[in-house]
């Protein structure tokens, strides 16, 4: 075991005040105030009681997490567009959990490329999401009209089930700075995450495609960008003697509850015919990482 | 194969298998096992089905049950007249069959075809014992002869009819999934003696066929519900019991006003859906193959703006049609989906719309995933 906590605490406190003076500067905070705020942050560093790390403790090489928040895509950046899209699926009963925002869901698996200053490494996920409503009908209950784009907004609700669905991939980087978990006995995980993204969605009608004039299919891509921070609370300090067991024998390195806030700017890079996957994504979830 | 290479196939087929179109779900559907009827090779004796063989056009007997071809012994076949049966028997080349050997044909509930003939008698005999005498081709032992049955054995009457008892199938309660075995076999007496001894025994020639008889119809479905959609009738239909449901079927005519003139009696005729001619070109079917759920949901093809009656009946495995269940109405209507009233320019459709910029950005992706775990390992050796 290794009990230099001064040595310990280097490995922690120096990266973290270049950070802050870095921060500082590009903030334009004084001088004077900058010096504050980094003797601040070492007072709070070195206050933290130091933890004994094994030299035999071994850092996790990949991990994978599970997620679900509430989720509902801009659609376009055209206002009519907007409220087309409101009015086929959200016009009618909702029963999610989050009105108006169904639950999206993700599967993500990262690969910790080193983990020198926490780890560092590139992940890929995918998701599903859906939504549901009815086809519209224009004119009365006894004089039925085809609706178009403009008599559409003016419907009322039919029989056929329609629903539109996207699966996100993901594909990016991930930094966690488990350095705090590491060194003292803070069970907290920050990280962040950025990367790029592919939407597939999917518009149904009756269980089918739905299909348009000409024969356009109700189905195609999107594409954009991610951007995360996240906050983990490493389950093992609730039972630590059960945690290294279960490092010893299924390589289960540690397991996390966790909150994230996403940014999902999915404009595909300002093509404003292509359907916009645009949101602020905040999920909650279960990660564990791998030995 | 290495790990790396697995993982690395997967990662580039990610994308593709989800950009491909949908996969295709097969629909759940009932165990397709279950057989009309089927032959054995038996001991020392070859059974070869040859008609019914569906020329007739009422089906074969010899088929899978549940297909579309096949005309097993149910409810249907009790309005026909019965049907010829031609079985070939053909002698395994090393069997030996003396002169004087008895030939019998009989009905048995099991494939072992043994037992003593006096009992034998006591059940269903097909056709009176056939004495084989010396030049009778299945008896000459240097090659492989064929009887063929009827025709070399002209006693015999043997047809449909023979397998069931019809009273019982047709008039009383049914038989539903019953198995016969239709024996035969060749008393050719014992290994020490080759007098007939007036029982087929284990190590006598004797073959087997199968035929299954089914003439009690599933029961009705317990509800109907039918919704207009676009283009379609939407159904759903629940019966108590799914046991013995296989198939349901739903059929549509048009809601025809009595009072009209010049109306069609085909549309308007109070009979069974199972008795409506789906040729008429008004008249639109839908079927779904049961899931073992007491629920059904399908679809029907329909002209929108048209009020149709709807009636629902459920099939077993042998194609017996249920009762109807209660009938509905329902008017199907033009409906605009999320694609046919878009109030704009949308971008749809995976084909020739993957950017380069982001597919080589994937590309690169791969390729550093791999390069720096390549070299991860090089240094941790």
């Amino acid at each position: 075991m290794n009990w230099d906590p001064l040595r310990k605490s280097h490995h922690t406190t120096l990266p973290l005040l270049r950070l802050t003076a870095a921060s500082a500067r590009q903030l334009a905070i004084t001088a004077p105030a900058r010096s504050a705020l980094a003797f601040l942050l070492l007072s709070i560093i070195l206050a933290l009681p130091i933890r004994a790390r094994a030299e035999t403790e071994k850092l996790p090489r990949w991990g994978v997490e599970i997620k679900s928040g509430p989720y509902r895509p801009h659609a376009s950046a055209n206002a009519v567009e907007r409220e087309y899209f409101e009015l086929m699926y959200f016009s009618g009963e909702d029963d999610s959990l989050f009105t108006g925002r169904p639950l999206l869901t993700a599967i993500e698996v990262s690969w910790y490329l080193s983990q020198k200053f926490g780890l560092l490494g590139l992940n890929f996920g995918v998701g599903h999401w859906r939504a549901s409503g009815r086809a519209r009908v224009c004119g009365t209950a006894d004089d039925v009209q085809a609706c178009t784009p403009e008599t559409v907004f003016q419907s009322h609700p039919g029989n056929t089930p329609i629903g539109f669905s996207i699966t996100p991939l993901t594909l990016g980087a991930v930094y966690r700075m488990d350095l705090l978990k590491r060194t003292t006995w803070v069970p907290l995980v920050p990280y962040a995450k950025a990367g790029v993204d592919a939407y597939i969605w999917q518009a149904t009608a009756a269980g089918s495609i739905a299909e348009g004039a000409g024969g356009q299919k109700g189905r195609g891509w999107s594409y954009g960008l991610h951007g995360a921070l996240g906050l983990a609370l490493s389950l093992s300090f609730l039972e630590p003697d059960m945690a290294r067991r279960a490092a010893a024998t299924t390589g289960i390195s540690d397991t996390f509850l966790f909150i994230e806030a996403r940014q999902l700017w999915g404009t595909s890079f300002e093509d404003r015919n292509r359907f916009d996957t645009t949101d602020r994504w905040y999920n909650i979830g279960l990660a564990m990482d791998f030995l | 194969m290495p790990k790396k290479y697995v993982l690395a196939m997967w990662w580039l087929a990610l994308p593709a298998l989800l950009l491909s179109p949908k996969l295709a779900m097969a629909q759940a559907g009932g165990s397709f096992d279950s057989v009309a009827v089927v032959f054995s090779g038996g001991v020392f004796l070859d059974a070869r089905w040859l008609r019914p063989d569906g020329s007739d056009g009422r089906g074969r007997l010899d088929c899978t049950l549940g297909a579309l071809n096949c005309g097993p012994m149910n409810l249907e076949a009790c309005d026909e007249s019965p049907r010829p049966i031609s079985v070939e028997l053909s002698r395994v080349a090393t069997t030996s069959i003396p002169a004087g050997s008895e030939m019998w044909v009989w009905l048995a509930n099991s494939s072992s075809c043994t037992g003593r003939l006096a009992d034998i008698e006591q059940t269903r005999v097909v056709i009176e014992q056939e004495v084989l005498d010396f030049g009778d081709p299945l008896v000459d032992g240097s090659t492989l002869q064929v009887l063929q049955f009827p025709r070399d054995v002209p006693l015999s009457t043997f047809n449909t009819d023979n397998l069931w008892d019809r009273e019982q199938a047709c008039d009383g309660a049914g038989v539903t999934g019953r198995e016969v075995y239709v024996c035969f076999g060749i008393d050719t007496g014992g290994p020490f003696s080759f007098v007939p001894d007036g029982s087929i025994d284990a190590n006598e020639p004797r073959a087997w066929i199968r035929v299954e008889i089914d003439t009690v119809p599933p029961p009705p479905p317990s509800s109907v519900k039918a919704v207009g959609l676009d283009g379609a009738v939407r159904v759903q239909g629940e019966v108590d019991d799914a046991q013995d449901v296989y198939r349901w079927v739903g059929r549509i005519r048009p809601l025809v006003q009595l009072n009209g003139e010049n109306v069609d009696p085909e549309l308007t005729e109070d009979i069974p859906c199972a008795d409506w001619d789906v040729s008429h070109e008004d008249i639109q079917e839908g079927v779904i193959l049961a899931t073992g759920e007491v629920s059904s949901t399908f679809n029907i093809p329909a002209t929108n703006g048209i009020e149709y009656e709807v009636c629902v009946f459920v099939q077993d495995r042998a194609g017996n049609p249920s009762p109807d269940g209660p009938r509905d109405i329902a008017m199907p209507m033009d409906e605009c989906d999320f694609i046919e009233c878009y109030p704009g320019t949308l971008t749809t459709g995976f084909c020739g719309a993957v950017p380069a910029p982001v597919m080589g950005l994937w590309i690169f992706a791969t390729l550093s995933a791999a390069f720096f775990a390549r070299k991860r390992r090089k240094s941790c050796a």
